[in-house]
């Protein structure tokens, strides 16, 4: 069996030496694929992130792009659905033949997909996956999905820190999105807030997409804690606030990552007063070479650039300069380089960070918090 | 206990927005036996026809409704006269199929036209909360109820006590004598696909300044829609009021008491034991037909 | 007076009638005699508009009706009492015989007026008023389709095997009430299997095998019941 199947892919690789050798000046040609919801719950994360995709890929591509030929990218859309995001990484791979993938934002398509390009030994960056889940499932040194950003481990820890210390929270209660990404986050919250002495006074989960909370506030208010901690996507959260304010709730609330948008402002209205929200990256961050994206970000789109552009920036950009440094678009090179890019500079965390991911495939770096004041997010400076 | 008439008030407002999705879905199939899937995203088209209207046009809460409801007739006029008509004239059952497919059609248009970025409707009413004893609401959750009572009362005003509400419940019991009868068979499938429609499209004007208007936000409804309409006994407007609100307060007392993550699991249970007890649902007519 | 020239009718691909072709004076009644499958149901419905011709000519009064639609025929004065004692089963009594008037709804001294003249011809639908239509019985089932034929105010009846299911005793009652319906100058066709029923009532009897008509005459004294049995159970020369 083993001989077969070491024939089969000889001679498919024999196969695809010829294809690829037949027109000498695409073979040099970097193809990388990009996956996000574009469509479905999660598509206004995905939409925001490809804008920070295709500003890393333009911005790139004025540079020469990559082997000297403009950076090719093929984009698909998986739904935020596991069987449709296995579906379009063969079809990048096989149709399409891009060697190193950026993508997803919903962390179980993205452990889904990462185990999928693995096998085709295609190497996938994060845009905007946070469950730790995705790449503790790497071997350790041999990571094949990659996250330049902290994961919920990280990102748990930090902000059940910040609502004790900073926000004085001491009892809390924690609503959870039913999914890797909600529950990962909600479980690590309360391991490292109990840890450090605070109470959590009951866990909830509700179903992605869910608008109508009267029925779980309620049940909150009569609990009486000093915060709520959100651990979902931006719409729910948004609804989650603007119901808090319509009972009558006066809790700090605060919320995960996927929160950090303007968009929630708006829907929330003036609930929103007085959210905190950890945050990788605001348009004012202290981070130079974040600063210099937020501001030619500006220029190009005439919007300010938000946590979602600045990481679908991060992901494009490094798979990039990995692939550079490679030299060849090969999936396993680009890898090895990705693994080796330490002094390659991030627009998110405070300045100075880099993508130094560790043999988990993680990046770490201090997480933010901001707090929205008259309408605006103000981010309180890293520790 | 002491939660009891919050968690009661959830879910009389939840379950007035159901028994509205679904009077406009059971009349549907009640008359024209068509089921139709598309129901969801009619529903969200009303919530950005009330986007349209209260944010971009300006109008005050009325004209405001009153826009959605004339667009929503022409456009389920549109839809019975170009798409279901032709289809269904070969063989009624491709017209699930096609209702399936004007659903995603529907979806991936809002997700051109609007964008995948949730919009609220302005209500033009009072804002903040409004305290009755231990209860909070807002004067928009509060229009849900009060505009399903209406519309509901109107509904079976006219069904009960006029020639059109006779025309098609005459439709809906057995064609051939409705048309025998003297009745334009066409004519009462188009009307009775235009209130379809309309009702759709209010309920989601309506809903659109308390939760947010999406491309996907339908597909839920939908179902739950179906659930109350099953529930009820299919064709069946008073079934439909007292399924959808039975619904909207047992789920509203499964989240408070039980927790949310049990809420559809219930649902669907109840749903289940009710068709097993009585398949032909809870109002459904248990007369033998030739 | 009714006239089917030369009518073919069916469903799809599939004839059912053949160059049906006869005459219901005004006043008249005729009677269509036909087994199972014999095409008489499938004639009823092509009178009424339930099933278009594919070719031939139907009058009332001398005016095409063949391509009007079954909803016309009301305000055109020909009413279908259909096969089955078929009614709105969820509907109440009343609503079931006030549907009859709906294309002279905007009359509505004159569908009172009916409504009144049909409940003294059927006092028993008056008690029952309130009641669902599905919970009658089979002979007050066809006296609601009479009644609600009747609110049409029509020139001319079909009557589609009214006598279908009942008991005999209430098939006597139904055919006094033919009986009385002629005498004020309705004009009627009835499709049959109840050959001696048919006899008693109408004028003209045709029996319809296969589509087609097998045997026609006026109705008398001098009608041989074996042959027509005969013919009716498909043994006779076509």
């Amino acid at each position: 069996m083993a001989t077969l199947f070491e024939t089969a892919k000889a001679v498919a690789l024999g196969l695809s030496l010829t294809a690829l050798s037949a027109p000498a000046v695409h073979a040099e040609q970097l193809k990388l694929g990009v996956l996000l919801p574009l469509s479905g719950s999660a598509s206004l994360a995905g939409t925001s992130i490809r804008e920070g995709i295709e500003f890393a890929i333009k911005t790139a591509n004025e540079k020469g792009g990559a082997f000297g030929e403009p950076v090719k990218v093929f984009i698909e859309d998986d739904e935020g659905n596991p069987t449709k995001g296995v579906t379009a990484v063969r079809k990048l791979v096989e149709q399409d033949g891009v060697v190193a993938i950026s993508g997803t934002y919903v962390s179980a398509v993205a452990a889904a997909e990462t185990k999928v390009a693995r096998e085709y030994k295609v190497p996938m960056v994060s845009a905007g996956s946070t469950s730790s889940a995705v790449t503790d499932a790497n071997t350790a040194g041999d990571p094949w999905f990659f996250r330049a950003f902290p994961g919920s481990v990280a990102q748990g820890r930090q902000t059940a820190e910040d609502t004790l210390n900073r926000l004085k929270a001491k009892k809390t209660v924690v609503l959870f999105e039913n999914s890797i990404y909600g529950k990962s986050l909600a479980d690590q919250f309360k391991k490292d807030y109990e840890a450090a002495g605070g109470k959590i006074l009951s866990m909830e989960s509700y179903n992605p997409g869910e608008k109508d909370f009267y029925s779980t506030l309620t049940n909150v208010r009569a609990q009486a804690p000093d915060a709520v901690y959100i651990a979902g996507l931006m719409d729910s959260g948004a609804q989650i606030i603007k119901q808090s304010g319509e009972l009558g709730i006066k809790i700090q609330i605060v919320g995960s990552g996927s929160m950090m948008s303007d968009k929630l402002i708006e829907l929330a209205g003036p609930a929103s007063e007085g959210f905190a929200v950890s945050s990788m990256f605001e348009p004012s961050t202290p981070n130079k070479h974040g600063a210099e994206f937020a501001k030619a970000f500006r220029a190009a789109y005439g919007k300010d650039a938000d946590v979602y552009s600045a990481l679908g920036y991060d992901s494009m950009s490094t798979l990039i300069e990995a692939a550079r440094r490679a030299g060849k678009p090969d999936g396993a090179a680009i890898r090895q380089q990705l693994m080796k890019l330490g002094d390659f500079p991030l627009v998110q965390g405070p300045d100075g960070t880099t993508a130094k991911f560790d043999e988990k495939g993680g990046v770490a770096f201090t997480i933010g918090l901001a707090i929205v004041r008259n309408g605006k997010r103000v981010w309180m400076p890293f520790d | 206990m002491a939660l009891l008439p919050q968690f009661l008030a959830n879910g009389v407002v939840i379950g007035s927005s159901y028994v509205l999705v679904a009077l406009g879905l059971t009349l549907i199939f009640g008359i024209l036996k068509i089921v139709n899937f598309a129901h969801g995203e009619f529903y969200v088209l009303g919530g950005y026809l009330a986007v349209l209207g209260s944010q971009l046009l300006g109008f005050p809460p009325l004209p405001a409704l009153v826009l959605v409801i004339v667009c929503m007739a022409a456009f389920g006029w549109g839809v019975e006269r170009f798409i279901f008509l032709p289809i269904g004239k070969h063989d009624p059952t491709n017209v699930i199929i096609a209702s399936f497919g004007l659903s995603i059609l529907l979806q991936n248009v809002f997700l051109k036209v609007a964008g995948p970025e949730p919009m609220i409707a302005k209500s033009g009413l009072p804002a903040g909360a409004i305290r009755l004893g231990s209860v909070f609401l807002t004067s928009e959750r509060i229009a849900i109820v009060a505009a399903a009572a209406v519309t509901v009362t109107v509904l079976l005003v006219v069904l009960r006590f006029t020639w059109v509400g006779l025309s098609l419940r005459a439709l809906s019991e057995n064609a051939t004598v409705a048309r025998i009868s003297g009745i334009n068979v066409r004519r009462v499938a188009v009307v009775t696909f235009m209130i379809g429609s309309s009702l759709a499209g209010l309920s989601g004007a309506l809903m659109s300044s308390v939760f947010m208007v999406q491309p996907g936000g339908g597909v839920l409804v939908v179902m739950k829609a179906f659930i109350v309409v099953v529930m009820a006994g299919m064709g069946s407007i008073e079934g439909a009021i007292v399924a959808g609100l039975g619904l909207g307060v047992v789920e509203a007392l499964v989240t408070g008491y039980l927790g949310s993550e049990m809420r559809d699991i219930i649902g669907f249970l109840i749903v289940i034991a009710v068709l097993a007890v009585r398949p032909q649902g809870l109002f459904g007519l248990k007369t033998e037909r030739s | 007076m009714l006239e089917c020239r030369n009518v073919d009718a069916g469903y799809g691909k599939v004839q059912i009638l053949h160059g049906l072709d006869f005459v219901v004076p005004t006043g008249g009644l005729s009677a269509i005699l036909g087994s199972n499958g014999s095409g008489k149901s499938t004639a009823m419905k092509t009178v009424a508009g339930l099933v278009k011709p594919t070719s031939g000519e139907i009058l009332l009064d001398g005016h095409r009706i063949d391509e009007l639609g079954a909803h016309s025929m009301a305000a055109e004065g020909l009413s279908l009492v259909p096969q089955g004692k078929e009614v709105l089963a969820g509907l109440s009594v009343e609503e079931n015989i006030l549907v009859g008037a709906y294309h002279r709804r905007k009359d509505r001294h004159g569908v009172a007026e009916d409504l009144e003249m049909v409940y003294q011809e059927f006092p028993r639908l008056r008690t029952r008023r309130k009641a669902a239509a599905g919970l009658l019985s089979g002979g007050e089932r066809q006296m609601l389709s009479l009644g609600r034929a009747l609110m049409a105010r029509p020139r001319m009846l079909l009557l589609d095997e009214p006598s279908a299911a009942l008991a005999p005793k209430v098939v006597g009652e139904i055919s006094d009430i033919i009986r009385k319906l002629r005498g004020r100058g309705l004009t009627m066709l009835l499709v049959e299997q109840n050959v001696s029923m048919a006899l008693e009532l109408a004028d003209e009897i045709h029996i319809l095998r296969e589509g087609r008509f097998a045997y026609s005459r006026k109705n008398g004294p001098d009608v041989d019941i074996e042959e027509l049995r005969e013919f009716y159970l498909g043994k006779g020369r076509s």
